[in-house]
């Protein structure tokens, strides 16, 4: 897929057939794309375009010129243009305050409104103009020429306190963004509320510390016991069989072993008796003379006879490991628990503050004082400069009876005077016309955008419940049933497809049939968000044509992609490591 | 020395040296101590597995009387015989395999099957198992 951005020259005739396209560095490290057919080639700098048809005769491209033709406010108003040629990366940026006009200007191009009020400041420049010839037709009639300056200047008057209106509006509704956003930071619009729940953070945050530190100072204690208490009992069968053994031995005579001379000769060496006693003077003197007596070796049952007397295998202390274990494992799951309510309750509060710190907290309640002022002063601009245009139109309307009037005491130009009649009565006309297109335009847009979003997020419950609507200034506004503005709370892949919604709707009032062209639509986003994003793309392309450019993704979002499209390019590097486009479907 | 003929080092298998190294730090203790629960485990499991690849672990003079005598324990339960288990040769090697099974096995419980539980509730089952076979 490929698209050409910046000015095109557009051939009048048939479609372009592409053929070939080539991506070339020249000698003179220019570089530029070229396209090329049978019969004409277009090669497209940084700069410029540039179109050359092959010559019959000599086989060679010569360059050809085209009529410039104004795109721009002919056939596609700057502003619509910009929705068929755009970044897919921006979409999430669509609704942002600084497209606001410009979502406001594309509808009110896109329905040819603006034509229509175009007309109106036609059908005024002509009554004015009519009222000059008639007021110059009558040279005795100084009242009359007065009479149109007038109205004139009052016309004059009323244009620019509209133009004033507008203004103030605009700034109206960027100071009251400004403070919803606050508001939204300061929780119930109170300070020290906010300064609260900061302090209970703080504090939770240390307890979290604490808990995850008596959490890992359990395991490591039943880590311990595991290994140097609780691993005897892994021996339990064997040594129970072990023990059974020695005390068969030891019933039998075989333990403790019949004193040797080895024996004896270690038991004074080590001053220690084979069953774990030291050895005193008395008992020193009665070995040795035992020694005197003695003729046999012992073989090693004395060893034996010590581990029976030292070996337990009492089932008790199993059990006594065991519970301590269990009371720990059982302590180990109330930190557990309380870990989780502490988590929890941090991130409740950390939802409500965002991030926000005590310092910052007055600066923005500072700051939001200092925005409610200034709407307030705004507001009040607005009540005078609203008066002051409820006057002038007052006084304009009786200027124009007035010169009527003077007209009709005249009795001359009649003709001239019903032409301003037929002006007047079109403009009523066209008026009520505009009123009627634009509200139905907007009745429109706002169930086609809506339907779109809620078609792909249906099974969604968080959006369900989202209202969706173009209000009076056409900007986008996205609710939750108790009125809050969801649009900034909503993530980035769920912009792009509501900008997708929007522009989806909106192309159903095109006069025109326009490809969409989207380069990189899926950038910076989720796999799942992908999935939604591709879907109402394809909805899309069941209306208009739809041109994407995109990198490579996982195969089950391509092999959607590729089934879904009818034409499918390929970017590759051929052997001479030029760009070649290759058709894959 | 308790043992007559006994070997001077305690072996391990190489392959498993790196277990032996993931339990010391997992329980925070020497490789030494690994190898005398690892061989209680194997014993317990029923895991007795020769070595192949000869790596030392640990000189049979730093263990203390209790190991030995654990040792010993072990040994009896293959040898059975209480004249033949001061043969410092056949215990160790006893002990040496089912220290090999022992560590394997410690890997598949505490790593392999339990790779989503806390090792705390892997020693609770354990405990259960244990205490299934004292019954």
């Amino acid at each position: 897929m490929w698209c050409l951005y910046g000015n095109e020259i557009i051939k009048q005739t048939a479609e372009i057939g592409v053929h070939y396209l080539k991506n070339e560095r020249h000698l003179n490290e220019e570089t530029y794309v070229t396209i090329e057919t049978q019969n004409e080639r277009i090669k497209r700098t940084e700069d410029n375009v540039y179109i050359q048809k092959k010559d019959k005769n000599s086989n060679k491209y010569i360059p050809i010129s085209y009529p410039e033709v104004e795109i721009e406010n002919t056939i596609l108003p700057t502003s619509v243009k910009d929705f068929f040629l755009f970044k897919g990366e921006f979409l999430d940026s669509f609704f942002e305050n600084q497209n606001k006009n410009f979502l406001k200007d594309t509808v009110l191009n896109v329905s040819q409104i603006t034509k229509l009020q175009k007309v109106i400041e036609i059908l005024n420049n002509l009554e004015n103009k009519y009222r000059k010839e008639i007021a110059k037709a009558d040279r005795k009639s100084a009242e009359l020429i007065k009479v149109q300056r007038e109205i004139e200047e009052f016309g004059e008057t009323i244009k620019i306190l509209k133009e004033r209106i507008i203004k103030l509006d605009g700034k109206l509704f960027t100071y009251k963004t400004e403070i919803k956003q606050i508001e939204g930071i300061l929780v119930d619009k109170n300070v020290r509320q906010l300064t609260e729940l900061l302090t209970e953070e703080k504090q939770l945050k240390g307890q979290k510390e604490s808990l995850i530190a008596d959490k890992n100072g359990i395991r490591e204690e039943i880590k311990e016991k595991f290994v140097n208490e609780l691993s005897f009992w892994f021996l339990f069968e064997v040594a129970k069989n072990f023990k059974k053994t020695l005390n068969k031995m030891e019933e039998s005579g075989k333990i403790p072993p019949p004193a040797t001379p080895s024996l004896i000769h270690k038991i004074l060496e080590e001053k220690k008796c084979i069953c774990g006693n030291s050895v005193n003077v008395q008992m020193k003197a009665r070995l040795e003379m035992l020694l005197q007596n003695l003729s046999r070796d012992s073989t090693k049952y004395d060893e034996l006879y010590r581990i029976n007397l030292t070996l337990s295998i009492d089932i008790n202390e199993f059990q006594l490991i065991s519970k301590k274990i269990q009371s720990l494992l059982g302590k180990q799951s109330e930190k557990e628990q309380e870990l989780t309510q502490t988590v929890k309750r941090l991130e409740e509060i950390s939802e409500k503050i965002k991030g926000v710190s005590e310092s910052d907290a007055p600066k923005l309640q500072v700051q939001k004082e200092t925005l409610e002022s200034e709407i307030s002063k705004l507001e009040a601009e607005k009540v005078e400069v609203l008066s002051d245009l409820a006057t002038n139109e007052k006084n304009k309307m009786y200027y124009e009876i007035l010169f009527t009037k003077e007209v009709d005491r005249s009795g001359k130009n009649e003709f001239l005077v019903k032409k301003l009649e037929v002006i007047n009565v079109f403009r009523t006309k066209i008026n009520n016309i505009s009123i009627k297109i634009l509200n139905k335009i907007v009745e429109e847009l706002n169930n086609n955008t809506k339907a779109y979003f809620k078609d792909i997020f249906w099974d969604n419950y968080k959006y369900m419940n989202y209202d969706i609507k173009i209000n009076e200034n056409l900007n986008l506004e996205v609710s939750s049933p108790r009125g809050s503005d969801m649009l900034p709370l909503l993530s980035t892949g769920e912009k792009k497809v509501l900008a997708l919604s929007f522009i989806s709707a909106l192309s159903d009032f095109y006069g025109f049939d326009f490809p969409i062209i989207i380069d990189s639509p899926f950038t910076a986003l989720q796999k799942e968000i992908i999935e939604n994003v591709l879907k109402t793309l394809m909805k899309l392309a069941t209306k208009k044509q739809v041109i994407i450019f995109t990198i490579r993704y996982e195969d089950k979002i391509m092999n959607q992609l590729i089934k879904n499209a009818s034409i499918v390019y390929n970017l590759e590097k051929d052997k001479n490591d030029n760009t070649i486009l290759k058709k894959v479907k | 020395m308790i043992f007559d003929n006994a070997p001077r080092d305690i072996k391990i298998d190489k392959t498993n040296k790196d277990k032996f190294r993931f339990f010391a730090h997992k329980f925070d203790k020497d490789e030494k101590e690994i190898f005398l629960l690892a061989m209680k485990v194997g014993l317990f499991y029923d895991t007795r597995i020769p070595i192949k690849e000869v790596q030392s672990l640990a000189q049979l003079s730093t263990f203390s009387k209790d190991d030995t005598e654990n040792m010993m324990i072990i040994a009896f339960s293959e040898i059975k015989d209480m004249n033949k288990i001061f043969n410092g040769k056949e215990v160790i090697k006893i002990c040496e395999e089912y220290a090999n099974g022992g560590i394997r096995k410690l890997y598949k419980l505490f790593v392999e099957e339990g790779a989503n539980k806390d090792d705390t509730r892997i020693i609770e089952d354990i405990i259960e198992r244990i205490k299934l076979s004292m019954e």
